[in-house]
């Protein structure tokens, strides 16, 4: 089963750190979103594999929008 | 003294008083303007 | 020879010099830490500038800063012009949708109120008291405005007080936010707000100018600007205003404002013990608004099941968005996946409009 990675707070995605195949572990970072000039890491919420990104850098995001899936 | 207290007094439980009546108007607002354009959205 | 007489070195004082060595401590800092550079860098060369003698940059009716100050500051122009701006940046969405959030901005004015009763009792006048107290408040632009209205001699240590503070926020919060919560209450994670409706965004401003300037006429200029500033960016309808009043004529009065608050500062007026006592009295007062938000946040969760997380209360104090991304960091320091920055943009812009109600206050009853 995916879980999916919510946008935390709204801002625009600054810089994705992960790729589609990778596997992370829980608390790991996968991308850092941009909101009032300070950059907020986003943390893997479980273990598994990343399976789909949905935003790409530059894109403005809003609250619990879908940024990836990772399956577990 | 007694001018200093006067204001110390007004001045607290004006600015409570001020962000107090502007919460009354943002519940207003929501009940007027929020529910209304939530229900189109969705 | 008549040149070397005319020479401002002639004229030159100890006290002139020691200016000096302030106001390139301003360029400094705002250069190398950038320390608030937009203002911090004019005023400090403006302080170096009007401690040159003979220049009669500052001479009433003839100077050219005396100008800029005059039309600028005294006249009440500058400080509404950067609220139009402010408005135009603002995103009061986080506010609408936490709209009890708006009590801690109110009880950070508790530091002012304090701070003006302290500065009283050590021989301040009433209108001196009020100025040097709403340092606590962290605005710059309504510091300068009670400033020119209630206390003039004291402006330019007033704002310099206001904007070093600002600028020293990320070191001055953080020891008493962690004072004052427990480990537990900093890792609290709060219930996101609602969906705000772009209508309602639109209507606050003209809601909000209203409600606001019938109970405090005195912050009229104040509030009438920044609220009409909001709804340049809110009606969508007026984007060539929106951007020209964040932008281009925000920079344009920062300089005018930065240089003339500069200009204010010479050794004279300076130089005087009760400058330390403003420099002290506006630190106070600051900690006192953090330490009061925080406070309020806590009682407040003795009465609601959803429970706030009392690091956003400091961000009451209204350097905006300053204290409210330390409240992020420090907040993210207990627990990384804990985002309380949207939450501290709610409280941090009540924060500006309480501190504008708070100098409105002060004007009605002491002017």
């Amino acid at each position: 089963m995916a879980t999916e990675v919510l946008v935390p707070l709204a801002g625009s995605i600054w810089e994705i750190l992960v790729e589609v195949g990778d596997t992370v572990e829980e608390d790991d970072e996968l991308l850092v979103i941009e909101a009032l000039k300070m950059e907020n890491l986003v943390y893997a919420p479980c273990d598994g594999t990343v399976s789909e990104i949905r935003v790409k850098k530059g894109d403005t995001v809003e609250d619990d929008d879908v940024l990836m899936l990772i399956k577990e | 003294m007694q001018a200093a207290l006067e204001v110390f007094v007004n001045g607290i439980s004006g600015v409570f008083i001020g962000l107090a009546v502007l919460y009354a108007a943002i519940k207003i607002n929501k009940l007027l303007n929020g529910q209304e354009v939530a229900k189109k959205e969705e | 020879m008549v040149f070397f007489d005319n020479m401002g070195l002639m004229a030159l004082t100890p006290g002139m010099v020691f200016m000096w060595l302030i106001g390139l401590t301003l360029v400094y800092l705002a250069i190398t830490k950038q320390y608030e550079p937009l203002l911090l860098l004019p005023i400090g060369f403006g302080i170096v500038i009007t401690n040159l003698p003979l220049t009669y940059l500052m001479e009433p009716g003839e100077g050219l800063i005396w100008r800029f100050y005059h039309y600028g500051i005294e006249w009440e122009i500058i400080p509404p012009l950067i609220f139009l701006g402010l408005g135009a940046l603002t995103d009061f969405g986080s506010l609408l949708a936490q709209p009890r959030l708006i009590f801690l901005g109110a009880a950070a004015q508790v530091g002012v109120y304090v701070t003006f009763f302290i500065a009283y009792t050590m021989g301040f006048s009433l209108q001196e008291a009020a100025t040097i107290g709403i340092i606590g408040g962290a605005d710059g632009p309504t510091t300068i405005f009670l400033a020119s209205k209630l206390a003039p001699q004291l402006l330019g240590a007033c704002a310099v007080a206001a904007y070093s503070y600002m600028a020293l926020v990320p070191m001055i919060m953080p020891p008493i936010m962690k004072l004052l919560t427990t480990d537990t209450e900093r890792k609290i994670r709060m219930k996101k707000g609602r969906k705000v409706s772009s209508r309602e965004k639109l209507f606050f401003p003209l809601i909000a100018a209203m409600v606001i300037i019938l109970l405090v006429p005195a912050s009229a200029p104040l509030i009438a600007m920044f609220m009409l500033g909001n709804l340049f960016r809110e009606s969508k309808v007026v984007e060539r205003l929106n951007e020209v009043s964040q932008n281009a004529l925000m920079n344009i009065v920062t300089i005018f404002l930065g240089l003339s608050v500069g200009a204010t500062m010479n050794a004279d007026v300076f130089l005087r013990k009760e400058v330390i006592f403003i420099f002290f009295l506006g630190l106070f007062a600051f900690m006192i608004s953090t330490a009061s938000g925080i406070l309020l946040a806590k009682f407040m969760n003795l009465f609601t099941q959803n429970k706030i997380n009392p690091l956003v209360g400091a961000a009451g104090v209204s350097a905006v968005p300053m204290a409210a991304r330390v409240v992020q960091k420090v907040g993210a320091e207990a627990d990384k996946k804990n985002y309380l920055l949207m939450f501290a943009m709610g409280p941090n812009i009540a924060g500006v409009i309480g501190t504008v109600i708070a100098a409105g206050i002060f004007i009605s009853i002491l002017k």
